[in-house]
Formats: C-alpha cells, structure tokens, sequence
C-alpha cells in the first residue's frame, strides 16, 4: 500500500513539474495563478493553457494507455517482447500518416483520423492473419504475424518516404513521440476511446492471470480464450491507438512499463494494469520535463528522452530482480 | 581547377545548380537535372520544361548512363565516399572516368566527403554567390553572360538596400511547423540571414549560432516574439509560394501563438526554403522579403 | 544421438574425431536455395539503369568492355551483389543461434539492440564527424560490438540466461535509438536523407572494403559454428535440463552468443541494419522444414536470398530511383512468412 500510495503522489509532482518547467521564463507563482484564474489573457496564460496543461494531459493519458495496452499485449501473446506495437498498431498509424502527407493532408488534427483509421485496420489484419490455420490465434502466431505486418507497413512508409523528399522532411517529426502535437480539442476527441480501452482491460485483467498459467490450463478453469483474446486485443487497439494518435509512435514505454510494474508487484494482472495507469505517464511526464531543459533553446521531443530516461532504470531492474517471467 | 575545352554534357543537381545552369543560359547542355526544393523561378520554367528531371539524386550508374561530363552539384554530398548511400561517389573517382565536377561554394568544403559544418557559414556572402558565376561562367566559356547576370542581381540588391536604407528595422523569424508540434526557425549562420539583413530586418534568432536550423517550442517563439513570420516550405520540384499557405495556416491556428505580434498583426507570409539558399535566387528573394517587411517602400 | 531417421547421414573427420550430421531435406534446401541465390547474382549483375546486352556483360566481366561499362559492372555491380550474398548469410545465421537460444521467434540482433548500436555509432560518424567510407564502416562496427559487449555483460549477472538478455537488450536499444534520434532530429536535412537511407540498411556504392568485411567475418565464422552449432540442440532444451545434459553450458552460450552478435555486427557494418532479415531467414526457413531445428545453413542461404532478391527489386522497382535495400526486405519477406503461417496446420513449440 506503501509503495503504491507513494507512485501516486510521486505522479502528482510529477504533474506539477511538468505545469511549472519550461523555456518561457514564467515565475512559479503566476503560473499557479494563471492556472487558478484563467482568461485574464497575456503570454503565460497562453502558454500555461495552450502549451502546459494540454501537454501534461497528453503526457497522463498516452502515458497510462500505453503501459496497460504493454501489459494487455504481453499477458495476451505470454512475449516479454510483445509491446503494443506488435498488434501492427504503430506501423499501422505511421503509414496511414504518410498517406495522408502525401494527400496534402496538413493541419495535425487532420492526422488524427488517418491514424486511427491506420492503426485500427492493422490490427485487424494482424489478429486475422494470426487466427488462420489451426489453433486459432495462438501467441507465437500472434506475436510472428505482428512482426511481420510491421515490417511490412514499415517498409511501405520507408518506400513512400524516400520516394518523396516533402513527405521524409514533414514525417520524420511525426514519426518521434512528442506529448506538444495535440490541442485540447484533439484530445476530447481520444478521449471516449481510452476510457472504454481501460474499462475491457480492466475486464479482462483476472482472465489472463489464467492465461499465464498456459492455454490448457485457462481452458480447464473456465477462461473462455477466444473471448479474452479479442477483448484484449480491441482494448490494445482503443487504448494504444488512441496514444498514437495524439502521442506518435512512442516506442519503449508500452514495452517497458509492464516489466517495471511486473518487478514491482509480482505477476498479478490485476496489479499490474492499476501501476501502469500510473508509472506510465510518471516516465513519459519526467521525460518530457527532462527534454525542455536539457538542450536549451532547443527542447527534446519525449520519444527521444523516454529511452534515455526510463532504460537505466529498465536495466536496473532486470538486472538486480529476479525477473517474473510471462 | 581547369577543363581545356568547356563541358558539354552537363549534369546538374540541387536548385542552386539547376538555376545557376539555366542564368547561365547553358540549358542545352544539360543532360539530366535532379532535386529541385521547389519550382524554379518563373523566368527558367519553359527552360525547365526542355531539361529531364528526377525527383530523386540518381544512382552511380544511372548518372553514368546520361554520359555526362561534367556534374555541377549545389551540396557537397552528393560526392561523398562509398557507402554514403546518397552519392554517385568521389570527385576522384568520376575524374578517372573522364567525368569533371564542381560544387558551388557556399557548400563547397575543401575535401570530399566532409560536411556543410566544415565550412564557416558566416564567410558565405551575396560575393560567394558572384564569384561561383564568374568562375563558371569561364569554364562554360560564357563570361558575358555571366557578368551580365553579376551585374543585374547586384543592381537589383542595391535597389532594395537604397530604398530600405533608413526604415525601421522589424524583427522577423523563419518558422516552420513541424509535425510534431514544434517549430523549426532558420538561425544566424543561415544565409536567409543575410537575405533578412539586406531586405531592412532583423532575424529574432540571429544569435543562435550553432547551426542552421533550430528547434525551438512555442513557447520560446512567445518569447521571442517577432514583428513578422516567413514560413519555410519546401522540397517538391511544383513547389511555389502559394503552396507554403498552410502553414501560414498552422501557425495561425496555434492557440498558444495567438499574442505573438507577427500572427496578431496578421504578418505571417507564405516563404520556400529555396528562398534562403544561397544562389541566383537571392536578389529575388531580398525583393519578396523587402516587400513583406517595407509594403510602402518595395513593392 | 545416432541416425535413426532415414533422410539423415553422417560426414566423418576422422582425424579430428568429428562427426557431421546432415539431413538430406536440409541439404537439397539449402543447396537449392544458394542456387537461386546465385542466379539472382547473375541477374543484378547484367540488369539495372545503365544498360547492357548480356553479351557485353559476358564481355566487361571478362576483361573487355569500355571503361565507365567496367566502372558499372565490376566496381558498382559486382561488390554490392556480393556483399548482399554475404550479408544476408550472416543476418539469416545471427537470428538463427538467437532465436533458437532464447527459444523466444520475436528475437534477433535488431531486438537485443546490436543493430541500434551500430546505427547510433554509424549516425554519429556522419552528422557529427561529418565521415564516410571507411570511417563509417568503423563507426558502425564500434557502435554494433561495445553495444554486444555491453549488453551480454549486463545481462551477465546470475548466469546468462536468454530471457535476461533479451529484458537487457530492450533496454540498451531503448537508450540508443533515443540517441539516433536526437542525432538525426539535429542534423541538416541533406545529411538526413543521407542518413535515412544508410539506417535503412543499404548496398549503394558498396566497394571491395565492405566486400571484404563480410567476406573475412564468414571466413572465420563458419568453422567456428560448424564445431560449436552442434549444441544448440542441448542449449536449446532449457537452462536447468542443458546443464544437467552436458557440463560447460554456460561457456557455450556465451560463445555462440557473441558469435551471434558479432555477425550482426559486421554485417551492419557492412550494410547498415538490414531490417527484418535475421527474425524472418529463420522463421521461413523453420517452415519449410517442419517439426526440426532450424539448421544454421539453411537460415543462411534464406537470408542471403531475401536481402540479393531484395536489392535487385529495389534497384528495379522504382527506376530511376534507386531504394536502400531495407525498404523492400519486409516487403518481399513478410508475405513469405505469413503465408507460411496461415498455411501451417500445426505448429510446435516457440523456437
């Protein structure tokens, strides 16, 4: 209870940095003000509503979707590998994006569909690909048929990137995780689809508890796998999908929150998805906080920091544990 | 370097290279033409138009395959060493084949296969851009021609400087949006500097040094707040002004931005990237940038 | 382990004491994979933008032929083929040992983070060193064997165990794309489409030194694995049942782990991190042969056919522009393998 009481608050100061840190130079003070009383215009108020608070709420929900669809993803295929990338969800969502540049598509909330749209067929694809045959959507097929699409729809956008320098030029910056890209619009709109990601995952939380306990086993204890792997696997695509698009592709936190959380509660899912929901956005808030005032003037975008930032501690863990295995 | 006779078949790549080609008025020597940032100035387009282009460098063989014996190239990677995966290969290695080369000197490092960061971006003036055109203009065998081209782009400069001698100075920024909710701004090693200078401004970020290209968050660019924006668009061969209107649309919509005087003075104008490379597109583009930043003076 | 399955034979040195075990489907794959291999190699030799009549390709490969013909087909042609070849085969080999040690098909050099060393030393050459050539080989092959050093010596703590070391390469990996990233988001545009194409993995104006790199790496590799592969099949049951089978397990594996790694590494060096390659030669190729390990031949001669068919279709598909080999290898390997999965009716344990 210790420990989890003191990840909550640690995500608290972790909010508050990320309202107060950053390259306008804005006394502490006003900030708060400009938070408690906002309208009275001027240039902190622009920034702590339309740069700060949007930022950090970017920060708080790709952070927790994309730690639980980790989990959700690793629990469903039993990969330590398996991160919410696998189900094709972020190549997906990369090329649709390219497409859309190259369609002249601009504004970057005019991304947003193209993106879901992207990473939502991908997904499809991938858990069709990976029932067919027999066995139905085992983990192993699962887990191969995502890696395959991937670097298939990865290649795809490299194909459409080099052929058209405009494109390369404007997408090498969608492709970097960045918590700055989505306005509050942009995220009232994600906003339905995390909440019925977490509410499946939350459902889905003691089946695959049983999962790992390997198929036939779930099965004699009355986990209906079928049911349990596409619930699990549209909760990814809502919960990671919807990261994507007002996040980007950030790579290593879905990935490696679910082990952290793992080190630090044991194999229990139903603990695993609640420190998620909170060790996610703590990395990805830190690593933002970290990037604005690493390389003044300049700032880091978060996909470029979370490796940096989160990896040490990654290593550590798996280094001085005794790893949980899936 | 020295050529006895001067080249005929001509390969030329990037826009400095291919504009520069065509002020010449050495377009029917041209045997290929590739990477262009945008569509060439309106006077070289039906030149253009009687040239081959690619989109994309060519490859070694496929250079060769045009049998060109000369490759004028506007950045020096294009001759980088083996494995540098976009070069046809070293100037060495194409003089053994009977192929000449030159890279203009704004990129022109002493050496192959060295970047634009081995040269002092400071020492590339209007100067470096009219003695590339007279050096060239020799070796073509076209001197008048060149010095007819020195002499109406140093007119056309000194006519904008004259008229914006005395004005105000307004600080500008050339801002371009990126995807990822950041913002790229041209630095005060970069020649659109220069361009701003001569055109009666300032560059709000003129004191960033380190290199020429920065990026920077909204944030930094409230508190910079510039009197007026210049976009930076770039890289398609169709490429004009009026296609670098959405981003003047991205940095309008941006909330954040909305107290910044350029975008509440409505003075965010649609601007290339070609525009502040360092080429015969200058004197055009101290022109337009005079005329954005002194309406009553320049028109 | 003696013969009891018809299509196996023995190869006996006698001298040494060494006993060479060869399946017969395995070896008729193998072989006819490596002839597909080099009929492709005839085939990018003769074929791309500047053209020839296979009679004068006949005739530059035999000497003759005009200088810049000769410039094209035995400078430019002839050692990125051949570099292909050897690429491909030592990719299609380093994904083998991997997956097969940490029983885990996700796993591969890209996964445990040897290719984004090699990317991170190679980027840092070219933006930050402004380098190529040579100096970029260099760079990427620093960058692919500290990051292998680190990695195994991290991940070295209670035993080596596969699983650690896949959590350990995740996280290196994690740390050094974050790094190339940054490099790339601070470089000048033209030297990021130099870049990209490089950390796409390409042949482009590959050369004798790159020849050369691969061509010495196999050569000291292969005997190597010919005398340690053999284990395999006992590391492969697991760490408690390897070590109670046979005594210096733990020798082994970190043997033919950093043999693993060091093939990847030359190979990135030699090409740059050729994507999909190591995880997808020996999956196809455990497909092809149900219900065995995944011979280290076999992966090798699949590897080496997917990355030269791979860089003939780049070098054709979008002429005149020519694509970095690792734009097209997902889009030529990846139909391979699902269709092999969709049309595999069983399948056994991960491996």
């Amino acid at each position: 209870m210790v420990r989890a009481a003191s990840a909550v608050l640690l995500l608290v100061a972790t909010c508050v940095l990320s309202l107060v840190v950053g390259t306008y130079p804005a006394s502490v003070s006003s900030v708060l003000s400009a938070v408690v009383s906002p309208g009275n215009g001027g240039d902190v108020d622009a920034i702590v509503w339309h740069v700060r608070i949007p930022r950090t709420l970017t920060g708080l929900l790709a952070g927790s979707a994309l730690g639980v669809a980790g989990a959700l993803m690793q629990g469903l295929t039993r990969n330590p590998l398996a991160g919410p990338g696998i189900l094709g969800i972020n190549s997906g969502a990369s090329f649709a994006v390219v497409v859309a540049i190259g369609l002249g598509v601009t504004a970057v909330n005019g991304y947003l569909w193209f993106a879901f749209a992207g990473a939502g067929v991908a997904a499809v694809v991938v858990y069709t690909l990976g029932s067919l045959g027999g066995g139905g959507a085992t983990p192993v097929k699962l887990a191969l048929a995502g890696a395959a699409l991937t670097a298939m729809v990865g290649s795809m956008t490299t194909i459409v990137t080099l052929l058209d320098a405009a494109t390369l030029d404007e997408y090498r910056f969608w492709a970097i995780g960045s918590l700055t890209r989505a306005g509050s619009d942009a995220l009232a709109t994600v906003g339905p689809f995390l909440a019925a990601g977490s509410l499946l995952a939350v459902a889905v939380g003691g089946s695959l508890n049983l999962l790992a306990l390997g198929e036939d086993m779930a099965r004699s204890l009355g986990a209906r796998l079928v049911v349990v792997r596409v619930l699990s696997a549209v909760a990814v695509l809502l919960l990671a999908g919807a990261a994507t698009v007002i996040a980007g592709p950030v790579g290593f936190v879905g990935l490696a929150v679910p082990h952290i959380a793992r080190a630090l509660t044991g194999p229990d899912y139903r603990w695993i998805m609640p420190y998620c929901v909170v060790l996610g956005p703590i990395l990805l808030l830190l690593a933002d906080v970290v990037g604005r005032m690493l390389v003044q003037p300049e700032q880091l975008q978060v996909g470029i920091v979370t490796g940096l930032a989160g990896a040490p501690f990654f290593l550590y863990l798996v280094r001085r544990r005794k790893v949980a295995q899936l | 370097m020295s050529v006895a006779d001067p080249p005929e078949r001509v390969y030329a790549a990037y826009q400095p290279a291919i504009e520069l080609a065509h002020a010449l008025g050495i377009t029917d020597r041209l045997v290929g033409t590739a990477f262009l940032d945008a569509k060439v100035l309106p006077e070289y387009v039906d030149q253009q138009a009687d040239v081959d282009y690619v989109p994309s460098l060519p490859s070694r063989e496929a250079l060769l395959h045009t049998e060109p014996d000369f490759v004028l190239s506007g950045f020096n990677g294009f001759f980088a060493e083996e494995s540098a995966d976009s070069s046809v290969g070293t100037r060495a290695s194409l003089r053994e084949l009977g192929v000449q080369s030159w890279i203009l000197s704004p990129l022109c490092p002493s050496e192959d296969g060295l970047t634009d960061r081995s040269i002092d971006p400071a020492e590339v003036e209007v100067e470096t851009i009219y003695r590339d055109l007279r050096d060239l203009g020799a070796l073509f065998g076209v001197e008048d021609t060149a010095a007819e081209v020195i002499g109406d782009l140093k007119e056309r400069i000194a006519a904008v400087e004259d008229k914006v001698a005395d004005a105000d100075r307004p600080s500008v920024a050339i801002v371009s949006p990126e995807a990822d909710g950041s913002y790229r701004v041209a630095s005060g090693t970069d020649f659109g500097s220069h361009i701003i200078d001569r055109a009666g401004g300032t560059n709000v970020f003129g004191d960033l040094a380190e290199k020429r290209n920065v990026e920077i968050g909204a944030e930094k660019l409230v508190e910079r707040d510039p009197d007026v924006i210049l976009t930076d668009a770039c890289c398609d061969g169709q490429l004009t002004e009026q296609d670098a209107r959405s981003e003047v649309g991205a940095i309008e919509g941006d909330p954040a931005l909305a107290g910044v005087t350029a975008v509440a003075d409505d003075a965010v104008h649609p601007f290339l990237f070609a525009n502040r490379s360092a080429g015969i597109r200058a004197a055009h583009s101290i022109e337009l940038v005079a005329s954005l930043l002194h309406p009553d003076l320049v028109d | 382990m003696t013969a009891t399955r018809r299509d196996t034979f023995h190869v006996r040195i006698a001298r040494h004491g060494l006993v060479f075990r060869f399946s017969r489907r395995s070896t008729v794959l193998t072989s006819v994979l490596w002839l597909c291999a080099g009929g492709v190699l005839a085939l990018s030799l003769g074929l791309g933008e500047f053209d020839l009549r296979l009679a004068d390709t006949l005739r530059v490969l035999g000497g003759g032929g005009t200088l810049i013909e000769y410039d094209v087909v035995v400078r430019d042609r002839l050692p990125r083929a051949v570099t292909a070849l050897g690429v491909g085969a030592a990719f299609g080999v380093s994904g083998a040992i991997l997956q097969r040690i940490a029983a885990n098909p996700l796993v591969s050099p890209d996964v445990i983070g040897v290719n984004a060393g090699a990317s991170f030393g190679a980027l840092f050459v070219i933006t930050v060193l402004g380098g190529a050539g040579a100096s970029l080989v260099l760079g990427a092959l620093a960058g692919a064997l500290l990051t292998g050093a680190a990695i195994v010596l991290i991940a070295l703590n209670h035993g080596l165990s596969g699983y650690r070391l896949v959590l350990v390469g995740i996280g290196i990996a994690a740390m050094l794309s974050s790094g190339t990233s940054y490099l790339l988001i601070q470089a000048d545009y033209r030297q990021v489409l130099n870049a990209a194409s490089w950390l796409t993995g390409s042949l482009a104006n590959r050369g004798t030194l790159h020849v050369a790199v691969i061509a010495g790496t196999l050569a000291v590799v292969v005997p190597v694995l010919l005398v340690l592969g053999r284990h395999l099949r006992v590391l492969e049951l697991g760490d408690d049942l390897s070590r109670a089978l046979s005594g210096g397990t733990r020798r082994i594996r970190l043997s033919l782990i950093t043999t693993a790694v060091v093939l990847a590494a030359m190979a990135t060096a030699a090409a740059g991190p050729i994507g999909f390659v190591a995880l997808v030669a020996p999956q196809i190729t455990r497909r092809l042969l149900p219900g065995r390990p995944v011979p280290l031949g076999t992966a090798a001669a699949t590897g080496a056919l997917l990355v030269i068919g791979s860089d003939l279709a780049a070098r054709l598909l979008f002429a005149p522009t020519e694509l970095p080999v690792g734009a097209v290898t997902g889009v030529i390997g990846a139909p391979v393998l699902l269709y092999l999965l969709a049309r595999a009716n069983r399948i056994g344990h991960t491996g």
